[in-house]
């Protein structure tokens, strides 16, 4: 089948390709309906990389975060119209005691493999997640809230204190799932979040506690960080972590920072902290999150408020303008893939 | 019922391949006119799918559609038709003749040598014409359209601002169609031309909304064409 690519070719720039879909590519035909634009995205749209790292990958289609609807499943086990998440990681190899999404062998599409923005996707059964044919909106977060999940089972791995104070830092879409996610699996725990900006912080309606990184109390602790900062934020995240987390907690990293950070070694030393970097997710993290936003009543009201905006695509020039918009929003961007 | 009707009436005089009509030319790894077909078995709205075919080549017809997944569509060959105007006519005859036509029944017909139709401009006919009754796909021209007579002498130079190429699909109301075709034979209007169709039916009093088309809803009807079509498709692979 005739199938275009929408790819990212140069900066700000997206033309579509002519592929074919060929019969052995796999086992069921999904048309992408809602997708959502995720850091990553935006920074190869607006060139916000390394200049030989876009040279390495691009061109490409973008996009990784994304619910479909079957079209066609030459197996049978999914019937035309049913709804589904749709798994960027691609799951080529196993390692020994290592996670699918940390196996360099394993692509993940929109990063080096075209992403999700296609007329429509080819993928075994085993890159789709059923979500049921009423299935709302918030699913589009699926792959977000599994990254939270990935890193919050590696947090339940290397625990070895007590979790009744969660801290996140960072106030935008990663930064509200995780600290969502972690309300809905530690429901007695206090979640606080820690930001920079007041209207984004004023969304966090659900956390025990917001507060502002250049104004935080001076007996406020907790006894494990996540930090969903990123960029150059990420270094005064992680100092700010360090210095509030009890002993023997945990750091989650999960902000991607194009150069390398600082790390106050003394304190992580001193404390003896645990640092765990995440990246990510695999399909059963993806299982996971839509069984979470389907049967946790908290976490799929919440999810729908992280949408700023949505953009229905018809043309490139409307993909263009997603790309724009989602530069100016505090939060998520959605697009309704109509092109 | 939205049905549709992939017009493979043609004998490829143009490809200089009569041997073989165009649309059965293979276009990457399958013949043009199943790409085609893909387009409308993968869309959810359409129901079913006709395929007009030469009298001569429908046995042919359908033993090619036969060895391609119909991906559960209901799909059938009928013959017909001398132009796309008459196989739509035909088309017609035969949803009538087989199932009736109801009030909300959609056509939506498109050249089998237009395989790189989109989603978006299936979606969009479909919604104009269940809106206003019918549409047209079509382009605003990148070249000025120059009227000759005798094709040696400039006859007139339209308004370029309003001119517009037409591509396919091309969608009606079949009640709609179908009251424009009857209005056309109690006037004595034949459907002698490519695009008198739309023309009749605009003329008959209905109204034809216009959809913006694609460069690359091209139609495959020269040796230059199919080259053209086959470098579009010519990268493979991926994940």
């Amino acid at each position: 089948m005739i199938n275009r690519v929408y790819r990212l070719v140069d900066t700000k720039r997206i033309e579509p390709v002519m592929r074919e879909i060929r019969d052995d590519e796999g086992d069921v035909l999904v048309r992408p309906e809602h997708m959502s634009i995720c850091a990553a995205d935006r920074r190869y749209y607006f060139g916000r990389r390394k200049q030989e790292i876009l040279k390495k990958k691009l061109p490409m289609a973008l996009i990784h975060e994304a619910t479909g609807t079957v079209l066609h499943d030459r197996a049978g086990r999914y019937a035309p119209g049913a709804k589904v998440v749709l798994v960027p990681l691609v799951e080529k190899e196993k390692m020994p005691f290592v996670k699918g999404n940390y196996n360099p062998a394993n692509p993940f599409l929109s990063s080096g493999h075209d992403g999700f923005m296609r007329d429509a996707v080819a993928a075994p059964h085993e890159r789709l997640v059923p979500i049921g044919e009423s299935a709302s909106v918030a699913y589009v977060f699926t792959e977000i809230v599994s990254v939270a999940l990935n890193a919050i089972g590696a947090f339940e791995r290397a625990r070895a204190t007590e979790a009744s104070v969660l801290g996140v830092w960072g106030d935008g879409g990663m930064g509200y799932v995780t600290a969502l996610t972690l309300k809905c699996l530690y429901p007695e725990a206090k979640i606080f979040v820690f930001g920079k900006t007041a209207r984004k912080l004023q969304k966090f309606s659900f956390a025990d506690g917001t507060f502002f990184i250049d104004d935080i109390p001076r007996d406020t602790k907790i006894d494990h960080g996540f930090e969903c900062a990123g960029g150059a934020g990420s270094e005064a995240a992680i100092a700010q972590i360090a210095e509030r987390v009890a002993p023997q907690g945990l750091i989650l990293l999960f902000g991607v920072s194009e150069d390398p950070v600082a790390i106050p070694t003394r304190t992580v030393l001193e404390k003896g902290l645990t640092l765990i970097g995440n990246s990510r997710s695999d399909a059963d993290d993806f299982a996971s999150a839509a069984r979470l936003i389907r049967e946790n009543a908290v976490c799929g009201k919440y999810l729908r408020m992280l949408i700023s905006e949505t953009i229905e695509v018809k043309t490139e020039d409307d993909i263009a303008y997603a790309f724009e918009q989602d530069a100016l929003n505090d939060f998520k961007t959605v697009i309704k893939w109509a092109i | 019922m939205i049905c549709a009707a992939v017009l493979a009436a043609g004998l490829g005089v143009r490809m200089h391949r009569r041997d073989l009509p165009k649309q059965f030319l293979p276009l990457g790894g399958k013949p043009i006119i199943i790409h085609t077909l893909e387009q409308f078995y993968a869309h959810p709205r359409v129901g079913r799918v006709l395929v007009v075919a030469p009298e001569t080549w429908k046995p042919y017809t359908e033993d090619l559609l036969a060895g391609y997944d119909s991906m559960g569509k209901e799909i059938l060959v009928i013959s017909g038709g001398s132009n796309k105007s008459e196989s739509i006519g035909v088309a017609v005859e035969c949803i009538e003749a087989r199932w009736g036509i109801g009030e909300r029944d959609i056509l939506i017909a498109h050249d089998a040598i237009r395989p790189f139709v989109t989603r978006r401009i299936i979606d969009d006919n479909i919604d104009a014409a269940e809106a206003h009754g019918a549409a047209n796909t079509a382009m605003r021209t990148n070249d000025a359209i120059l009227v000759s007579e005798d094709g040696l002498r400039l006859s007139d130079v339209p308004d370029h601002s309003r001119m517009h190429a037409e591509q396919t699909p091309q969608t009606y109301n079949l009640r709609a169609l179908k009251e424009a075709l009857s209005w056309a034979a109690e006037n004595g209007r034949a459907l002698r031309g490519e695009s008198e169709l739309p023309r009749l039916f605009v003329q008959s009093g209905h109204e034809m909304r216009l959809v913006r088309g694609e460069h690359f809803n091209m139609k495959i009807i020269n040796p230059y064409d199919l080259e053209v079509a086959n470098a579009l498709l010519r990268e493979r692979g991926g994940t």
